[in-house]
């Protein structure tokens, strides 16, 4: 459920490609549906808190490649350059997307069991609208 | 997202960080992915190669090297924007197993990958290609 809208976090990629404003849509989508799915102030927080960690794990993410695409801009400017060079830049990008990956997994679990199965149901079909 | 979790109401979070400007919900959003910087900083180059390098030829090659490159990384985002609609029409119908959204994260991040060393090989081509002070004034172009 909350993976679909997670996995959007991670590529942000639509028709128009990278837009990395969908994140933010989508963040702010699935807020407004915790609060009006979940009524128990208690497990609400823990939801919001949840997707607090998820939207984090997904600025992290991108500032990890950024650093990739720093490093591959600094190149592209460069004559001089080897393709060693350049692997040692992209060496960082899979770490980057397996970290992320687990990181994502982990506090779809925790979203999951923070939830009733009918609360969770209810974003679920929320998520998708 | 700088500073501490905002938790209770729920959307103090999203207003803590639209008041604030950080990084992913304020004005500045999250940094775009290595291959949509690469694709926009070689279409600025495209069109204008043919005024960089005189010799017609060497220009062609170099343009087309570019254009493969711009290719490279529009593939890399179709891929990633079909796993991304296959993920949400499967999440739609069921739910999605841990090792299905595992599969799915990998091929987006493979496609990305792949795209980058590809495009390794295209630069180191383009270098062949070109003068240093071809290269020097082409990297003169934002």
């Amino acid at each position: 459920m909350l993976w679909a809208a997670l996995s959007a976090f991670i590529m942000s990629i639509t028709g128009k490609g990278d837009d990395t404003f969908v994140f933010r849509k989508t963040l702010e989508h699935l807020r407004k549906t915790v609060a009006a799915e979940v009524h128990d102030p208690g497990r609400r927080q823990k939801a919001n808190a949840t997707l607090d960690r998820a939207a984090a794990a997904f600025v992290r993410h991108r500032q990890r490649l950024d650093k990739v695409s720093k490093c591959l801009e600094r190149l592209d400017r460069t004559y001089a350059v080897s393709a060693l060079d350049y692997q040692l830049c992209i060496a960082d990008a899979r770490p980057a997307w397996n970290a992320t990956t687990e990181e994502l997994v982990r506090l779809d679990k925790e979203f999951e069991r923070e939830l009733t199965p009918a609360e969770y149901a209810a974003i679920r079909r929320g998520a998708r609208r | 997202m700088g500073g501490a979790p905002m938790r209770g109401h729920p959307l103090r979070a999203l207003i803590f960080c639209l008041a604030a400007g950080a990084v992913g919900c304020g004005k500045e959003l999250p940094p775009r992915l290595p291959s949509t910087a690469i694709h926009d900083r070689t279409a600025s180059r495209v069109a204008l190669v043919d005024f960089v390098i005189s010799d017609r030829e060497r220009a062609s090659k170099v343009r087309t090297l570019y254009r493969q490159i711009e290719e490279l990384m529009r593939e890399a985002h179709r891929v990633q924007t079909s796993e991304s609609k296959q993920q949400a029409q499967l999440s739609a119908g069921r739910l999605v197993s841990e090792s299905e959204t595992r599969a799915s994260l990998a091929l987006s991040r493979d496609a990305e990958l792949t795209a980058l060393e590809r495009y390794v090989c295209l630069e180191l081509a383009i270098r062949a290609l070109t003068t240093p002070e071809e290269f020097a004034r082409l990297d003169a172009i934002k």
